[in-house]
């Protein structure tokens, strides 16, 4: 074992103890019932306990390997920022700025993850993909979501309205087009 | 929704709306309608909307578009629903469980289903029937009661899952004969028939449609029907009313709500649609395949209703004490 | 000779041009739901229901039955391909399948997969063809003491899954089966683990947890070795099976498909269990164990000719007595419904046209199946060569909606973001994800039918033991279960014996 599955295995383990504390705390009010009639609460307590011993269990046995040199390797910050907030700013946005949009951003966002992420590309890609899907999902499967969205609308209380409206107005405090 | 709006916008809406409201009644439906409902794709309820969507369709010639979410017992489709514009766009499917049994049966219901929609019509009302398997040797609804009330906590029911028309129908007879019996909640009806056809269970309180076929082959014996009349569908069998409980009376039930709000022209427009759709040629057989009987009341008529059905149910669940967290 | 008249009867309709046209394009839209990402045949079929309604009885169901096991042959190819399982019954595919394609012989794993697949799926249309009544009177022989035994034996079988540490992959069962207990109890409808939210009120989603686990805690690996990914696809060799494959799949496909038709039967995830089930059976019956887990053909072969067999023999207790064996039966009983016609045991009798053209356009779709599929793992293959950078952002993009699609929810999609980070997490810190997703899908069926079983025998435990059928299934997982650990606790003792 090299110290970088050491560490990784003790830093793991650690992290299923954690995982299992959690269960067992958030699941501690929920009633155990006997072994006979088991209750809502016997399997979630059972299994959290099961896996505290698991996470003891890796732990201790990497703390019982030699230690050797230490090394790590950096986490891709600007990938995982980028593709995870594309997933959520998805479901952040999709029913209000509708799938077209809204899947532009997603495509834009996560191919900036990649260290060979040029703008053409990623715009001919985010167009294509966006077009494919709507096409798919919105003309052929009938996904219940608008293909631009109600926040782009330019009916009367809609947000963009708003903002539009909002602009000829002065003393408005705020940005209208809030969330 | 995700929408947060501000007071000025909020104004702005409400003067909008004012006086667009007169516009919009003159020339609603001119846009898809939705319809949410508050159970997944492909059971009985969704059959029913479907159904009655398409017919409603043809009414207005504007699309009724079914968009299914049963997640949480029906509970979000419905607080969705109840978030929507009122402007007669978003309709909900209103039956039982959302409308009258959740907000008693859950603590986590945000809304009270009673005050936040309007109430279009009750579209229509389905017997559920009590059955037994094959082989098993009661013959009526008289004998189950007498053989569950000489042992106690010995008799096993299944249920599409706790909290379901099938599980209350099946407390409402176990509080009307005053009877212990042991319930067996599953995720379904189906998997419950499942363990009844094989001898598992006792007997089982359910939807016409999910038996229908064991009935008619024989794997399953109907003892009753729960609704306080016949049902055309299984002309020959009893109701539980007649076999000894007169006040006994359960049915599962599908109307139509809208937003809160919502104005009263534009309910109309839905209302008569509905039920021009209800009592169509092309609706009234499907109905009937559920077992279901158009209703097509009036909107106060269906308020009525959800109100008293909602005061029974509320005690028949305090009473079993199954309220959930 | 009655058979033979059903049969003509069956396929006389199912090879009318329009119910062909309506099969085929179940199958192709199947096919191409399956090989996105994310979105898989529940969705899909939910989605088209309305458009049933327009078409006779037979042509829909036909077309929806088309697109379920389409959607298993689409499925494996994004497992084989991306490792993104779309359906718990391809998570075990994915295992060998993508090793397969990462050293360049994707062609012969999703040659494998379709031939499998439609062996497998030829054997079960006959079963189903010939013994469907008698095999559904003995999906209705299981309680849940025989079901909880079932499951127990699923689990020992996923801990066979693991290719690297045993106590690790124990972890990750465990973990899965408290990440399957999140949403309502069934028994007593209490909530647990939902923080009072209603979205969580159904337990976390399949597809959003394999979606984040699998498909973007794979791109984000993928992303920080960028490089070395761009290299893998450049030799990729051979389309398609040579006669050492061909020699070394046959038994698993044989096995495969037998497990997978017998497990398919039982309502509950059978053909999801199949597929892992034939996969462990390899893995201890294969002469090549060690190449398990790093591309080994027969990883392929088994599960992918089980979860096909036991795809089409789950229509048994769906046509033969109504009841619904996985949620995409369920939607199917609905379109039966719709169409006006009762599902029961009466269907064989009163609609002959109706089941004997089912199980005949099966064979028909499987066969249409294998003529679309096998022309496209070229193009498959010349998907691989896309660069990445091209490839992922598109990924990604069907993920979210594939993981919206299954409840129209965005609650869903966010999850998918959360198990994207526990996935990345999973593979820095080594741990497998399948036995995760294996134990998330068995858990809840564990606990499920274990609470039941004691609820209807009064507290009875012996239950277990005294039922044959569930006393065989214990005995079965013990032998599974010390042939695993066995050689592992002898190696240990080796290794430390040497040390």
């Amino acid at each position: 074992m090299t110290s970088m599955q050491r560490r990784r295995d003790v830093i793991g383990g650690l992290i299923v103890m954690t995982v299992g504390t959690g269960f067992l705390t958030v699941g501690s009010d929920l009633d155990m019932g006997s072994s006979f009639r088991m209750g809502p609460g016997y399997f979630p307590n059972v299994l959290s306990v099961v896996m505290i011993a698991l996470g003891l269990a890796i732990s201790g046995l990497a703390l019982r390997c030699p230690k050797g040199e230490s090394g790590s390797t950096p986490l891709p910050w600007r990938g995982l920022l980028l593709i995870i907030g594309a997933a959520v700013f998805f479901g952040f946005a999709v029913r209000g700025l509708g799938l077209a949009p809204v899947l532009l951003g997603v495509v834009l966002a996560s191919a900036w993850a990649s260290r060979y992420a040029a703008v053409r590309t990623s715009v001919s890609l985010a167009a294509g993909v966006a077009a494919f899907c709507t096409f798919l999902f919105i003309q052929m499967l009938g996904l219940p979501l608008p293909l631009t969205g109600p926040w782009l609308s330019l009916e009367h209380g809609s947000p963009l309205a708003s903002v539009l409206a909002s602009a000829e107005l002065p003393a408005v405090s705020g940005p209208a087009l809030s969330k | 929704m995700l929408r947060k709006k501000s007071t000025f916008i909020a104004a702005a809406a409400v003067v909008a709306s004012v006086f667009a409201s007169p516009v919009l009644a003159q020339t609603y439906p001119n846009k898809t309608i939705r319809l949410l409902v508050p159970y997944a794709a492909g059971g009985g309820t969704d059959a029913i909307a479907r159904v009655v969507a398409q017919g409603i369709t043809a009414q207005l010639g504007q699309q009724v578009v079914v968009e299914n979410n049963g997640s949480a017992g029906g509970n979000l489709a419905t607080q969705q629903a109840a978030k929507s514009d009122p402007d007669g766009y978003t309709m909900l499917m209103a039956n039982q469980g959302p409308m009258v049994v959740n907000p008693h049966l859950f603590k986590n219901v945000k809304i009270d289903p009673l005050t936040a929609f309007d109430p279009v019509t009750l579209i229509a009302e389905a017997p559920l029937v009590v059955v037994v398997p094959e082989n098993s040797h009661i013959t009526s609804v008289k004998q189950l009661v007498e053989e569950a009330a000489k042992a106690p906590g010995k008799m096993t029911y299944g249920s599409a899952g706790n909290g379901s028309a099938s599980h209350l129908a099946t407390l409402l007879l176990a509080e009307t004969a005053n009877l212990d019996m042991v319930h067996a909640p599953y995720k379904g009806a189906g998997p419950a028939i499942t363990d009844l056809l094989g001898g598992r269970l006792d007997f089982m309180v359910t939807t016409i449609p999910s038996v229908f076929g064991f009935i008619d082959s024989g794997k399953l014996k109907p003892l009753a029907v729960t609704t306080s009349h016949r049902t055309k569908r299984l002309p020959d069998l009893p109701t539980i009313a007649e076999s000894g409980w007169p006040n006994y009376q359960a049915a599962a039930w599908y109307g139509f709500a809208v937003p809160k709000g919502t104005p009263p022209e534009i309910i109309k427009t839905l209302r008569d649609a509905t039920v021009a759709a209800i009592n169509s040629p092309e609706v009234v057989p499907r109905l009937a395949i559920e077992g279901a009987e158009p209703v097509g009341n009036t909107p106060e008529e269906f308020a009525a209703f959800m109100k008293q059905e909602s005061a029974r149910w509320a005690e028949v669940i305090k009473k079993a004490g199954i309220g959930l967290d | 000779m009655e058979l033979l008249g059903d049969l003509g009867l069956g396929f006389a309709t199912a090879l009318s041009p329009f119910n062909l046209l309506y099969c085929f394009i179940g199958v192709a839209l199947g096919t191409a739901v399956g090989v996105l990402p994310g979105l898989g045949p529940i969705a899909t079929i939910a989605m088209l229901l309305p458009i049933t309604f327009g078409l006779p009885p037979v042509s829909s169901l036909i077309m929806l039955a088309g697109i379920y096991y389409g959607a298993q042959y689409g499925g494996s190819t994004t497992a084989i391909l991306i490792n993104l399982p779309g359906e718990s019954s391809s998570v075990v595919t994915a295992i060998d399948g993508y090793q397969m394609a990462k050293k360049g012989r994707a062609g012969p794993a999703l040659a494998t997969a379709a031939l499998g697949s439609f062996f497998a799926g030829t054997v079960a249309t006959v079963l189903l063809a010939i013994a469907a009544p008698p095999l559904a009177e003995v999906a209705l022989e299981f309680g849940p003491a025989e079901y909880f035994s079932l499951m127990v034996l699923g689990l020992v079988a996923s801990v066979a899954l693991a290719s690297g540490s045993l106590l690790k992959a124990f972890t990750m069962i465990v973990m899965g089966l408290l990440l399957g207990l999140v949403g309502s109890d069934v028994e007593t409808g209490t909530q647990r683990f939902t923080f009072d939210m209603p979205e969580m009120a159904d337990g976390l989603n399949f597809v959003a947890l394999s979606m984040g686990v699998f498909g973007l805690g794979e791109i984000l690996r993928n992303l920080e070795h960028e490089h070395t990914r761009s290299v893998m696809v450049k030799h990729v060799s051979g389309l398609m099976l040579s006669k050492a494959d061909l020699k070394r799949i046959a038994g698993p496909v044989l096995r495969g498909t037998g497990l997978g038709s017998v497990l398919g039967i039982l309502p509950g995830g059978g053909a999801m269990l199949a597929s892992f089930a034939a996969y462990s059976m390899e893995k201890r019956l294969s002469s090549n164990r060690a190449e398990f887990g790093k591309g080994a053909i027969e990883g392929v072969a088994a599960p992918e000719s089980a979860n096909n067999a036991g795809a089409q023999t789950s229509f048994i207790p769906m046509l033969t007595l109504g009841i619904p064996s996985n949620p995409v039966m369920a939607l199917m009983i609905g379109a039966m419904i719709i169409q006006g016609i009762t599902p029961g045991p009466n269907v064989v009798t009163d609609e002959p046209e109706l089941f004997w053209g089912m199980i005949a356009s099966m064979w028909v779709g499987n066969l249409l199946l294998v003529l679309l599929n096998l022309p496209l793992i070229g193009l498959w293959i010349r998907m691989l060569t896309i660069p990445y950078h091209l490839l992922f952002p598109a990924i990604i993009a069907f993920c979210c909606i594939g993981a919206f699609s299954v409840n129209n929810s965005t609650f869903d999609v966010f999850m998918m973001a959360l198990f994207g980070l526990v996935g990345y997490a999973l593979i820095k810190l080594d741990f497998e994800p399948a036995p995760l997703l294996l134990g998330f899908v068995l858990g809840p069926m564990l606990e499920e039918n274990l609470r039941r079983a004691m609820l209807l025998s009064r507290g009875d435990a012996t239950v277990f033991v005294t039922q044959p059928l569930s006393l065989g299934l214990l005995l079965v997982s013990l032998g599974l279960l010390t042939a695993v650990l066995l050689p592992n606790i002898r190696s240990k003792r080796e290794e430390a014996f040497s040390e």
